[in-house]
């Protein structure tokens, strides 16, 4: 009886600890996917965490293979002002500048998803509008990232953007 | 019949025109007060529209009067790269950089009110964290606060109101230290506050202690500036300076410390 209360102690323990684990700048760590396959904006994420440091990665919708936007500025946010980051990160923020547009990404952990609102912003006078998009992204299994790796920058995707089939429908009329 | 068809039309195209004329940049413009009273973050925004242009001036909770964080340019956000700004803005993003720190603001509509993501971030090596906090504003009751456009230049920072960072010449509302506080350093401290000047006695272990130190400082603001010395309680013999901050009436936290002090952060 006595090793089957140690044992329940132990589990409870280390369910404990590892659920205290997740509410952590750990828990942003991985690949993600956006749940919309269909979608015209970011397709994929693939964050690490070097100490208190996050690296985002991020990838958008081009063809035939995703357009490489590559790693953005990022900052980790935590609850207060001496808050522990490696254990108390409640948001990243990331910045990805092409040049004549720039990129935010605020990202905030839902459940075991990743929720992400991403701001564009044209710096190119080119008269598109300034645009708000929100995603959630989901664990994906693990990408083969070098392999995705391109020099093409988010302009492609932007390019993308404007030359999707309703665009193109709009513009004919 | 078909005369109170046609008034019936009329008056639901009114109504919608009406809805749509909200639905845009302008439904951002006014003067905005956080819904908490007792806010320690922003207290006020006053956001002006020009076009597809805006304008956002921000202040922090100070004492005697909140700190006035200037103006900036906001950005405005649409749903789409086609979308017209200015019938479709859902969001302004609002960037204030006074140099040690750097706030940005997230601002969408929420019905009739403001919701308001905060973003803090350090840039001063001080050690704190960066930290991100959420806010609801609601249209402020009478337009005789200070208008868009009419803030000091120069006025004090977004970090620099609590608890974000240090802002000397604003004292924080409600502060009397004087207490027992427990730090990181695993110790306890004895603090008494009269006036302006602080003192404390720490120490590791109330009986046989490897260190035990004790501070004087003075507070300036949500600063206090402080010498420190080990006494021979402990058996470790150092002394230095401390700057801490004064992050709530229940917590300090050091901004810059000499001769190998190893605390951080004191609470109660």
């Amino acid at each position: 009886m006595k090793i089957f209360l140690s044992l329940a102690t132990a589990c409870l323990l280390l369910l404990i600890s590892l659920s205290t684990c997740t509410a952590s700048l750990a828990q942003f760590a991985g690949d993600w996917s956006n749940v919309d396959t269909n979608t015209g904006g970011i397709t994929t994420l693939s964050i690490s965490i070097s100490g208190a440091s996050p690296n985002v990665h991020a990838w958008g919708k081009c063809h035939p293979t995703d357009c490489d936007w590559g790693a953005g500025t990022a900052f980790a946010f935590a609850p207060d002002v001496s808050s522990d980051l490696s254990s108390q990160a409640q948001a990243l923020m990331a910045v990805f500048d092409a040049g004549f547009s720039e990129t935010t990404l605020f990202i905030k952990p839902q459940g075991n998803r990743l929720s992400v609102q991403s701001y564009t912003l044209f710096k190119d006078n080119s008269g598109r509008s300034n645009y708000a998009s929100s995603d959630v992204f989901q664990k994906s299994s693990p990408i083969s990232a070098a392999g995705m790796i391109a020099e093409i920058q988010p302009l492609k995707q932007f390019n993308k953007l404007e030359v999707l089939p309703i665009m193109r429908k709009i513009g004919d009329n | 019949m078909r005369l109170l068809h046609s008034c019936l039309a009329a008056v639901l195209l009114l109504l919608l025109t009406a809805n749509a004329g909200l639905a845009g940049i302008d439904q951002f413009a006014g003067s905005w007060t956080n819904v908490d009273p007792n806010t320690s973050g922003i207290t006020k925004l006053d956001i002006a529209v020009m076009g597809t242009s805006a304008q956002v001036q921000g202040w922090g909770k100070c004492h005697p009067t909140d700190c006035d964080w200037g103006t900036v340019q906001a950005q405005a956000f649409a749903s789409g790269v086609s979308s017209d700004i200015l019938s479709g803005a859902n969001t302004l993003i609002a960037f204030f950089d006074p140099g040690f720190s750097e706030t940005t603001l997230v601002i969408k509509t929420a019905g009739n009110r403001l919701k308001v993501d905060s973003y803090d971030r350090f840039k001063d090596n001080s050690g704190r964290s960066n930290y991100v906090a959420s806010y609801t504003f609601q249209k402020a009751q009478a337009p005789g606060g200070t208008t868009p456009g009419g803030a000091t230049p120069g006025g004090q920072s977004p970090g620099g109101m609590s608890p974000g960072g240090a802002t000397p010449g604003s004292v924080p509302a409600l502060i009397d230290l004087t207490g027992v506080w427990n730090c990181d350093d695993g110790g306890k401290y004895y603090v008494r506050q009269l006036e302006k000047t602080v003192w404390w006695y720490g120490e590791l272990d109330p009986n046989a202690p490897n260190w035990s130190n004790v501070m004087r400082g003075t507070i300036s603001g949500d600063i206090i500036k402080a010498d420190w010395t080990d006494v021979p309680k402990g058996s470790i013999m150092q002394y230095g300076n401390l700057v801490l901050q004064i992050a709530s009436n229940n917590k300090l936290v050091a901004i810059s410390k000499t001769g190998g002090f190893g605390g951080s952060v004191w609470t109660r």
